[in-house]
């Protein structure tokens, strides 16, 4: 919630609050004009504007350095151009110092920070042709981005550290799309950057790390589609989603870490979600294609992926438990949730072993736990009151339920009972959790005024 | 917040840093080209259907495919392998007389290797004579140096030549195989020499 609706929500509250008599009218005064102060701080905005201004500007001027140099480029000697690079580079970060010395202005020196991290990146293209240099280019893009997270190191520049990262993955993309690389050095990079975000607490560059790595996971997804089948792929994807999520849940909450760690979970949920989606069309290909003249090889690497698969299974049933069964209220949504990780992990070991034989089965359950995991998401959302898994539910239900109308593998009988079913199961399901919340509610209200009764005669 | 001294300090090491990496890639194309070895590189004709692209051309040479039945070395590749290509002295130009994945031990004044990047390997080719495929292995090896930087305009004459138009290029090894190309020739008159600045 941001402050504009923190604001909002307190001016709904404060009447019922005062009713209640629980805050006097100064004090509530005093409160909604400390959130109004918040919600309306002049600082922050004119801070923001002025540095997407000053981004815009340095954009603008960037394009302009360079233009004026490749106009006059034929007429300068070698030694003219190399100085016109350094020099122009310098320039914006002694503007930099200019702007940032006693914080005179933040936002634009942070934008002169960013254009000299482009005219580094100006400056080795234009090494690169001035000296011949055709070596492998994404090496180029890497320098780059090793400048560039120099700059954001020594200056702990969120701005420069997002740069950074994006230049990294252009870098993993070359790699992967042009070179045909399984790209893991990447990671390395993508972590030194990632520890940088959490060490400074930068909220924007927080979010582009953590869905810069799911990009590079997408990227990927085409490197290892050499190696073994679709279907096996997208099963190995969904349960790697499935542990990042379970091990965001696990670390969220330590302080430190807690705002990477809650949106990783969020992010990985969307993966996961994602995949399971994917996984619920008949047809997915999980023949392993063999070249008759490396079938040694593509046998080894099939064999290495299934045993992949088996330990992500195990990994994510012994996971499952712990993590759902540490909740200590006996509700049965913990069990239900462990019994969706088991049918998961059965479904998908008959999808390595079985599939050929028979594929309806699996599709079907794959269907029906997509919609369990709908109605599971909006309880556990309403329930820890997470505005976005009740959004994912509804985004995931409407994907769903419109990719299987359209659907023409299923007939229109086939579908029509699919419907009725899923229907049924989810206002089955609605009204159950409904009950059994209500009796919770009930449950732990008498707990507490036993509670209290028993602390009122002990203190007595 | 900042000191103004720590500030100067910060900008002025991150000036550094990046101009020690881009002095680094001077340094490094500059010692390959103050190399006492200079082959002499024979180009092929540029497929037509590649286009002139900006202020660069493309150079395609006779060592960029690589025939392995007619080449001593190693006889096994895969696309992305480093190999280190021996070349000799035939008349005028240098050609390939073998190939290897292991940096050759000797080479000499009249044996030098240069240093390349499998990008392809085929198991057929076209036979002409056939008129059919035939088997046959070859590996198309990128050096670095198929690309060329020439002023605005000027790529067209050079990548696409007249009939009977001959361009060479001298190129210059270091002791590790990096080439770089030290000029460039028309019908044997140079066109454009590399200097250092």
């Amino acid at each position: 919630m941001n402050n504009k609706q923190f604001y909002k929500k307190l001016q709904e509250k404060l009447p019922h609050w005062k009713v209640q008599s629980w805050l006097d009218e100064v004090s509530a005064q005093s409160i909604l004009n400390d959130a109004y102060s918040d919600a309306n701080n002049s600082n922050t905005k004119s801070h923001k504007i002025s540095l997407i201004l000053g981004i815009m500007g340095v954009m603008l001027l960037a394009v302009g350095v360079i233009s004026f140099i490749a106009a006059n480029w034929q007429g300068m000697s070698k030694i003219m151009k190399l100085s016109l690079l350094f020099s122009s580079m310098t320039a914006a970060y002694l503007a930099s110092i200019w702007a940032l010395s006693e914080q005179k202005y933040p936002a634009l020196g942070e934008a002169f920070l960013l254009l000299g991290v482009l005219l580094f990146g100006n400056n080795i293209m234009l090494i690169a042709q001035i000296y011949h240099i055709d070596s492998h280019y994404p090496n180029a893009i890497l320098l780059w981005a090793a400048g560039a997270l120099v700059t954001a190191f020594i200056m702990k520049s969120e701005v420069v550290l997002i740069t950074s990262v994006l230049l990294s993955l252009l870098w993993s993309g070359m790699e992967i799309f042009d070179f045909s690389q399984i790209h893991w050095h990447w990671l390395v990079f993508w972590s030194v950057c990632s520890v940088l975000t959490i060490r400074q607490g930068f909220h924007l560059a927080a979010h582009i790390m953590i869905v810069s790595f799911f990009v590079w996971l997408l990227f990927s997804f085409y490197s290892f589609s050499r190696y073994t089948s679709v279907g096996y792929l997208v099963q190995t994807y969904l349960l790697s989603g499935l542990l990042i999520f379970m091990l965001a849940e696990t670390i969220r909450n330590r302080q430190y870490i807690r705002y990477f760690a809650e949106l990783l979970s969020c992010y990985a949920l969307i993966f996961s979600a994602a995949f399971l989606f994917t996984l619920s069309f008949p047809e997915l290909d999980f023949d392993a294609y063999f070249d008759p003249g490396h079938i040694a090889d593509e046998l080894y690497t099939q064999v290495n992926f299934l045993i992949i698969q088996l330990v992500l299974m195990g990994l994510f049933l012994v996971a499952s438990i712990k993590h759902f069964m540490a909740n200590e209220t006996n509700h049965p949504i913990k069990w239900l949730s462990v019994l969706w990780a088991l049918v998961l992990v059965l479904c998908l070991l008959w999808n390595l072993f079985f599939y050929q034989e028979q594929q309806n089965i699996p599709v079907i359950i794959i269907n029906v736990l997509l919609f369990s995991l709908v109605i599971g998401l909006i309880y556990s959302g309403l329930a820890e009151h997470k505005r976005f898994y009740v959004n994912l539910a509804f985004g995931l239900f409407t994907i769903t339920l419109l990719s299987r109308y359209f659907d023409t593998f299923w007939g229109l009988m086939d579908r029509s009972l699919f419907f009725i079913v899923g229907g049924l199961l989810l206002i089955i399901g609605g009204y159950w959790l409904e009950k059994k919340r209500r009796q919770l509610n009930r449950q732990s209200a008498s707990d507490m005024h036993q509670s209290i009764l028993f602390t009122g005669d002990h203190d007595e | 917040m900042m000191s103004n001294k720590s500030l100067w300090i910060k900008i002025f090491l991150i000036i550094l840093i990046q101009s020690s990496l881009l002095f680094a890639m001077i340094a490094n194309r500059q010692a390959i080209l103050s190399s006492d070895t200079i082959v002499v590189l024979e180009t092929r004709p540029i497929d037509p259907r590649s286009l002139f692209r900006g202020d660069y051309i493309r150079l395609s040479y006779e060592i960029n495919e690589l025939q392995l039945d007619k080449l001593s070395g190693d006889q096994s590749f895969k696309r992305n392998d480093t190999v280190y290509v021996m070349l000799q002295k035939q008349g005028l130009y240098w050609q390939a007389l073998a190939v290897f994945l292991e940096k050759p031990e000797t080479q000499n004044s009249q044996q030098i290797f240069i240093l390349g990047v499998v990008k392809s390997v085929s198991n057929r080719k076209w036979d002409d004579n056939l008129h059919s495929n035939k088997m046959l292995v070859s590996i198309d090896v990128s050096y670095g140096i198929e690309n060329y930087f020439v002023p605005e305009g000027e790529g067209l004459k050079l990548e696409r030549p007249q009939p009977g138009d001959k361009v060479t290029l001298e190129v210059a090894l270091d002791g590790e195989g990096h080439a770089a190309i030290k000029s460039l020739l028309l019908n044997g008159v140079k066109q454009y020499e590399e200097a250092l600045f």
